[in-house]
């Protein structure tokens, strides 16, 4: 089982770092809505590699991580259960979050003129702000119900805890991430080098909303209360489904959801 | 509705961006509640480092043509110009159109005269 865990990094790794078929810039193009000119072919592959690139290495990491437990069942089996909780089960999350929130932060980009729009860049030109708003919503409820279940005690009642720090890294690594992607400064005020600069802000802010949104749904299912009444049995595997829902969300928002950048904003 | 800068200008950078703003206010493009970029993007966009557009901004602030007010960011003014950034607007804008006369060979009479024939004032309003 030690083996598992380093392969399926390993393999995560392979597929993120190899060179994208030829096809990829088309769906990419369309997903976007924008029409990518020939001289700027390179230039876009670049950047959605390097980002593809650092992303698989974050989750990589964390699925490293999560095999943990399996490494410690091999060095010291009496200690391999310390580790197995949802922290470390779910580091791929994690680092899927904070490797999406890399891709972004890292991204150097200088102006090619020095000339700038008025118009106001916003976080909501470039990803759903319902996901956005769930996202940052998660750590309110999953203090709440981490607070419930340290109230009422029980087997590894501390676990609700995790669903906190989950919730917690999902929701800083939007609020950081979104701010990068907004910040970063404009390739060109007009034209089609905008309409490319715009189209690679909205991949990768809705790349980093995805698998927050996959993480925010994992603390909230983790942070359930465990030494709840019979009751509460229903409610467990009502959100246990929330974490299946936000790794859907996760596959669509990353891959599937197409996104035109509005390009004529108004000044309001 | 850009704004831009120069680096060969020896007017400072600063100045040029609240110049290029206080013209785009002042002649009715931007209007009044209409939300200008934060410093931090309008800094990265034009290459310049943050607080040479925040003090741009603090400079049309003092001059009432922005309001700077928390959650809503940097505002258009919802109040009538002051006289004196007006006649300093207008100032400059003439500044600025007697250079391109100059420019293409053209006499002060020529710039008067091109004056009154595309608008509503009349060259003796200039009189008074």
């Amino acid at each position: 089982m030690a083996a598992v865990a380093p392969a399926v990094a390993l393999a995560v790794l392979w597929r993120g770092w190899r060179r994208p078929g030829h096809g990829f810039l088309d769906v990419w193009q369309s997903r976007f809505d924008v029409e990518v000119p020939d001289d700027e072919r390179a230039f876009v592959t670049t950047r959605l590699l390097r980002g593809r690139r650092i992303r698989a290495a974050g989750v990589a990491v964390g699925v490293g991580v999560a095999g943990v437990p399996s490494y410690m069942n091999l060095i010291d089996p009496s200690r391999a259960a310390d580790f197995a909780n949802p922290l470390v089960g779910n580091a791929w999350m994690f680092g899927a979050t904070v490797g999406g929130l890399l891709a972004e932060a890292l991204v150097v980009q200088r102006p090619r003129v020095r000339r700038a729009t008025l118009e106001v860049r916003r976080a909501r030109d470039y990803t759903d702000r319902r996901f956005v708003i769930a996202v940052y919503a998660a750590v309110p409820l999953t203090l709440v119900l981490a607070s419930i279940s340290t109230i009422l005690g029980g087997h590894r009642w501390w676990f609700s805890w995790f669903g906190v720090a989950g919730a917690g890294v999902a929701a800083a690594g939007v609020a950081l991430g979104l701010r990068a992607i907004v910040d970063r400064p404009a390739l060109a005020p007009e034209g089609i080098a905008r309409d490319v600069d715009d189209a690679l802000r909205a991949d990768g802010a809705l790349r980093l909303v995805g698998t927050a949104v996959a993480l925010a749904a994992m603390g909230v299912s983790t942070s359930l209360p465990h030494g709840a009444p019979g009751g509460w049995s229903f409610v467990h595997v009502v959100f246990g489904y929330v974490s299946l829902l936000g790794l859907v969300w996760w596959w669509s928002l990353a891959r599937d959801v197409r996104w035109s950048v509005p390009r004529a904003r108004a000044l309001t | 509705m850009e704004i831009s800068v120069d680096d060969s200008s020896p007017v400072p950078p600063f100045e040029q961006v609240r110049a290029q703003v206080e013209y785009l206010v002042t002649n009715g493009a931007l209007r009044a509640g209409a939300r200008l970029p934060t410093v931090r993007q309008l800094a990265s966009d034009l290459a310049l480092a943050p607080n040479t557009v925040a003090r741009a901004y603090r400079a049309l602030e003092e001059a009432g043509l922005v309001v700077t007010n928390g959650r809503r960011g940097t505002v258009v003014a919802d109040v009538a110009l002051p006289r004196r950034a007006r006649r300093r607007a207008i100032e400059e804008a003439a500044s600025r159109y007697r250079d391109e006369v100059i420019r293409l060979g053209g006499t002060f009479d020529d710039a008067l005269r091109a004056l009154a024939s595309v608008g509503e004032v009349k060259v003796h309003g200039f009189d008074g």
